[in-house]
């Protein structure tokens, strides 16, 4: 075995050995009576979801679906308003200024607020997913925009390099880390902001967030769990999707 | 002691508040497009740099770059710019290539106001790092200039081979500025730097990172690149001998603030080979330098 694959192997192999550790360790714990009774142990938790399978699949579908098109809302917006950034430095602190207010809003409370606006639905959850996602990308985008080397900047102007040209051909390939840095960790945020949503009656009966809190004021422990794992599960899963959609980005943008 | 552009900038552009120092009219944000006449044509273009002075910042913070530079560069020439570190030689590169505005002073190539060449992409600039664009190919890095000069799709293929032969990469055109050594990385530069056939080519410290031998080697490439396009060229370098093997007059510059110290005319015949560092006339000029660099205490 080369040492490249050795270390890919451990690369992939550690991780999930300390994954396995802490779930035994989670189930040793509360056989051992060491946990409350509100924390269900992993062997019940396995048991609740071969039950309830049908009835996760059903809630984690809308809250999938919500925090796939919230994210993909926040990526327009923030790719659209760095771009405007780009185009018009002026409007840096404008911007910016705005995006950490909307970002700074707690989204428990504006939940209710936009029901009252938009009406109890999948267009809250989504809004409320692209809220939480949208900062992390915009950051990623704009500050990507500028990180441009000083002698690269310097031949464009050599070379007279009309704005937009700048932009196409140097700022934005030069952005590409940092936007795949934001879009990263602005995965987990989508997932996020859709629970919440739905946790505090935005989204109607359906999605995580709903099964999460009927479970929860239900006293139903096992499922309650196994809502917070499938949680953890979407978010984990999103933030892998988004890396590898960003690994292709990388070579698209900047292949030309 | 040192703010010496003071009556430099006054004698350039009459100034009603000389004298004050309470008055002192803002050099740094003067607008070059304001100068009363336009540079007179050198006696046979090239470039011509007269009276250069430059301050960065405002005083009592104003540093002091360059001092009342003045020489000329005729057409097809190539003149080193040599001095210690804080010179300025490398922002007589960059005032040359109205990338900066002089506190004083005009630069004329071809008789015109660099800003009119630089709009006409007529400058051809290569950079200490090669400033190379990672995420495309060679040939893409060559082809750029002719992209955002709007020429690309017609003369590309041909111009883009041809350039690729004359700095010897062929084979390599599609390799990335990573999978490159240093030496193919400034040659791709060169290529760069000259792919819309500019009349001047401003060269910054380009082999500055590169070993001996590689660098020499270069030198002669660019020597024979230069003899194929005619082009003229200002070199800025650390190395003596580069300065020696390639130009035709050396200009050695004094540190903070930069002046010209001497001109060092290097009698070797054209074209130059590697074999003429083995000449007297070599030694003797690179003493020549070395004398007006170090001085009385060498």
């Amino acid at each position: 075995m080369s040492a490249g694959a050795l270390r890919r192997v451990l690369n992939i192999s550690v991780p999930r050995l300390v994954l396995v550790a802490m779930v035994v360790g989670w189930e040793a714990a509360h056989r051992a009576g060491l946990l409350p009774t509100s924390v269900a142990s992993p062997a019940q938790i396995w048991t609740e979801l071969t039950e309830s399978y049908n009835l996760l699949w059903r809630h984690a579908r809308p809250t999938l679906s919500s925090a796939v098109w919230g994210f993909a809302a926040a990526v327009l917006i923030a790719f659209a308003l760095a771009l405007v950034v780009a185009f018009v430095p002026k409007l840096n602190r404008t911007v910016y200024t705005s995006a950490v207010l909307v970002a700074s809003v707690p989204l428990i409370a504006l939940t209710p607020i936009l029901v009252l606006w938009l009406q109890r639905g999948a267009q809250v959850r989504i809004t409320i997913a692209a809220i939480a996602s949208f900062f992390p990308i915009l950051i990623g985008c704009i500050e990507g925009l500028r990180q441009v080397r000083h002698d690269q900047a310097e031949l464009f102007e050599v070379l007279s390099a009309p704005r937009w040209q700048r932009i196409l051909r140097l700022q934005i390939p030069s952005a590409v880390p940092l936007t795949v840095a934001g879009l990263r960790a602005a995965a987990a945020g989508a997932v996020l902001g859709a629970i919440i949503a739905e946790w505090s009656g935005g989204g109607g009966a359906l999605g995580l967030g709903a099964l999460m809190s009927s479970a929860l004021f239900s006293f139903n422990v096992p499922l309650t769990w196994l809502t917070i794992t499938a949680a953890v599960v979407l978010s984990v899963g999103a933030y892998f999707v988004v890396m590898a959609l960003t690994v292709l980005m990388s070579r698209k943008v900047r292949s030309g | 002691m040192p703010p010496e552009p003071e009556p430099e900038m006054a004698a350039d552009r009459p100034d009603p508040g000389r004298g004050e120092p309470a008055a002192r009219p803002d050099p740094g944000g003067g607008e070059p497009a304001a100068r009363p006449d336009p540079p007179a044509a050198g006696p046979d273009g090239g470039i011509s740099v007269d009276g250069l002075s430059m301050t960065f910042g405002k005083e009592p913070a104003a540093v002091h770059a360059l001092d009342d530079v003045t020489f000329h560069v005729p057409q097809g020439g190539f003149t080193a710019l040599i001095g210690p570190s804080g010179c300025g030689k490398s922002t007589i590169l960059r005032l040359l290539a109205d990338l900066l505005q002089p506190t004083a002073g005009r630069v004329a190539i071809s008789g015109q106001a660099p800003s009119v060449l630089r709009k006409q992409r007529r400058i051809g600039f290569v950079f200490q790092e090669h400033a190379l664009l990672p995420w495309r190919s060679v040939i893409d890095n060559i082809r750029l200039p002719l992209q955002l000069s709007g020429r690309a799709e017609r003369s590309t293929a041909s111009t883009v081979s041809d350039l690729i032969s004359l700095v010897g990469l062929e084979g390599f055109e599609h390799s990335k500025p990573g999978e490159l050594s240093g030496g193919m990385r400034q040659r791709v530069s060169i290529a760069r730097a000259i792919t819309l056939s500019p009349e001047v080519l401003l060269l910054d410290e380009p082999f500055g990172a590169l070993d001996e031998i590689t660098r020499q080697t270069l030198n002669i490439e660019l020597l024979r690149i230069l003899s194929e396009t005619g082009t003229t060229a200002v070199l800025v370098t650390h190395s003596l001998n580069e300065a020696t093997l390639l130009a035709d007059e050396v200009i050695v510059l004094s540190p903070r603030p930069g002046r010209v110290e001497a001109r060092i005319a290097v009698p070797l015949e054209r074209p130059r080979t590697l074999a003429m560092m083995k000449a007297p006339e070599f030694f003797h000029t690179e003493n020549l330098i070395r004398e007006a660099l170090f001085g009385r205490h060498s």
